[in-house]
């Protein structure tokens, strides 16, 4: 078997937009925002910063909370004067907040010229999926003082800075039991039948990476992924194969893995093994990859490229080494942006993803290493 | 529950088979009515008249038995490999797969074999002549056999071949439904005693031999 290997490029970076906001109340109409602090992160380095108090249109009653004044504001824009520059500095991010989308979001939608679209991670939520019940509540001055960082003061320069500090450990936890995930393929050879398709192939991934596998139909794409997942029906000759993921091995295969007669929200339950209960967290997962609204909705009621978009949604938080059988089929602009941020969750997660092409040319999807199965 | 669903993945299978039921409604619409309707029409066709003499009862309730399991049996077509996928997908084991299934089949076929047979004996004016403690035992213990069977025929024989499938099960379903059938007659105490353990051996080799074929299938 003849294959290939070379670097093709490098991963893009990732931005990440730490965010808080002081209001004078709780409901976004009744109450507005008079603080905003926005925290930019490329590859954990903070690069820039947006801050700004906004003069509301009522007097502000809740100044002892987070001692911004009616006299402090007497200068400072109103809030919609800001909006595209708020815009501006935010496009491209993903968004990381305490209560994110319950509290800021909704009072930024509320008062932006149009809702924010950007990938959402909400430190409340992330806190529950890692420590579970280890804390008494998951407010962010509890989780100050569990990790013993510099706790909140409801302002929100502080705040955005409780916040990134409690985020970086609450990941290193979820992400520590997954590392160094491995493939090493020696000699292997798959047959179906007396027939061999792949003969004598030798693979070995030891770093997060993302691999292209190239070939035409029935070059064994498809089998090898399923080889590496566990589920290959044909039988192997000679070689081995030795594997290292802690977090598990899951393939996004050609044909759907869904069930046709459970509504999405169920899917995801039942793929994620229960991890992605509540309405909450499946809510945001499905946000991540638009379809939130579809919920509700029989898979079998789904097109192709809807039913692939949930399943990637229950790849999203899991797996150390993730197999995807062409996963750009039936997949519009935004779900190959969706499968590019999926890998880029991958490989945060030091996790390694192998996906199939039968286009050599078809660069849409970022990868960092080709193989041709020619 | 959800953390009970996280823990153990037999409880994921589980609330995702009862979902699957209580969606397609397949018991209730189909396999229910059908059986019903054969039951009606038995004593018809025998006799001519909707009362099953005693000398029959026993093959009534065989060939009604095995109509309203092999329905069931057959009302839900899966595919071995479907199911390895999409257990793989969601971190299923092979046993939490089979414990799911067979726990699931189990809370189906029960409450609707008990509802069918009480509609037999109102139908043909022969009640079941045991007492409801053991009847309960002994419905219970026929639904796990018929379950297990059903779901070790799926693994041998992928439910794509229809007729094989029918064959198949008819053949096995007939004996357990000879066990079964004494306590809808009537034997003596003494008798049921030694057929309840003579079932619970049974069911017990059947559970297991279809959990070990389960494991070593997926």
């Amino acid at each position: 078997m003849q294959f290939s290997f070379f670097k093709k490029k490098t991963s893009p970076k990732n931005t990440l937009c730490i965010l808080d906001i002081e209001t004078t109340g709780f409901v976004p109409g009744e109450a507005e925002i008079v603080e905003l602090f926005i925290l930019k992160v490329i590859d954990e380095k903070i690069v820039d910063e947006f801050y700004s108090l906004f003069k509301p249109e009522n007097k502000i009653p809740n100044a002892d909370i987070h001692g911004i004044t009616d006299t402090k504001v007497i200068n400072s824009p109103r809030f919609k004067e800001k909006n595209n520059e708020i815009f501006e500095f935010i496009q491209g991010s993903i968004l990381v907040g305490h209560n994110i989308i319950n509290f800021d979001l909704e009072f930024l939608n509320h008062f932006l010229d149009k809702n924010i679209e950007n990938e959402t991670i909400d430190t409340l939520d992330l806190s529950r999926s890692v420590l579970m019940d280890k804390l008494p509540n998951h407010k962010l001055n509890t989780l100050a003082e569990y990790f013993d960082i510099n706790p909140h003061t409801h302002s929100a320069r502080d705040d955005v800075m409780t916040t990134y500090d409690v985020y970086k450990k609450l990941i290193s936890i979820k992400y520590k039991r997954v590392n160094d995930a491995r493939i090493k393929l020696s000699n292997l050879t798959l047959l179906y039948g007396k027939e061999a398709f792949i003969k004598d192939f030798s693979l070995e991934i030891n770093e997060p990476s993302i691999i292209k596998l190239c070939g035409p139909n029935g070059s064994g794409k498809t089998s090898l992924l399923r080889y590496i997942s566990g589920i290959f029906e044909g039988s192997e000759k000679g070689g081995s194969f030795e594997v290292v993921a802690p977090q598990g091995i899951k393939l996004l295969d050609s044909s759907p893995s869904l069930i046709e007669d459970l509504s999405v929200e169920e899917n995801v339950q039942f793929l994620t093994g229960g991890r992605v209960s509540d309405k909450k967290s499946l809510h945001n997962l499905l946000l991540r990859v638009g379809m939130a609204e579809f919920g509700e909705e029989l898979v079998s009621n789904l097109s192709s490229g809807m039913k692939r978009k949930v399943e990637i949604a229950t790849l999203m938080e899991d797996a150390s080494i993730l197999c995807l059988d062409e996963p750009q089929n039936f997949m519009d602009e935004d779900g190959i942006r969706i499968i590019n941020f999926m890998n880029e969750m991958c490989l945060s997660r030091k996790g390694i993803v192998i996906y199939s092409s039968l286009n050599d040319n078809d660069d849409k999807i970022i990868y960092d290493l080709k193989v041709d199965l020619n | 529950m959800n953390k009970l669903r996280y823990q153990y993945s037999f409880i994921n299978v589980l609330i995702k088979e009862l979902t699957i039921e209580k969606r397609r409604k397949q018991t209730l619409l189909v396999v229910a009515p059908i059986s019903f309707a054969i039951l009606l029409i038995f004593p018809l066709i025998i006799e001519g008249r909707a009362h099953v003499s005693t000398e029959i009862l026993g093959t009534y309730h065989i060939v009604l038995l095995v109509t309203f399991c092999l329905l069931f049996s057959t009302r839900s077509p899966d595919s071995n490999f479907d199911i390895k996928k999409i257990n793989k997908l969601a971190g299923v084991t092979q046993s939490g797969h089979f414990l799911g299934k067979i726990i699931s089949e189990v809370t189906i076929l029960l409450p609707s074999l008990i509802f069918f047979d009480y509609l037999a004996a109102a139908l043909t004016n022969h009640p079941i002549q045991t007492s409801i403690f053991n009847y309960f035992i002994f419905t219970f213990l026929f639904s796990t056999c018929i379950c297990s069977i059903s779901i070790f025929v799926n693994f041998i024989s992928d439910f794509d071949t229809k007729l094989v499938q029918i064959l198949i099960l008819v053949t096995v379903f007939i004996p357990i439904g000879l066990i079964m059938t004494p306590i809808w007659i009537g034997v003596s105490p003494d008798l049921t005693s030694i057929y309840m353990l003579m079932f619970f051996g049974i069911t017990l080799v059947l559970v297991g031999f279809s959990w070990i074929t389960n494991i070593k299938r997926f």
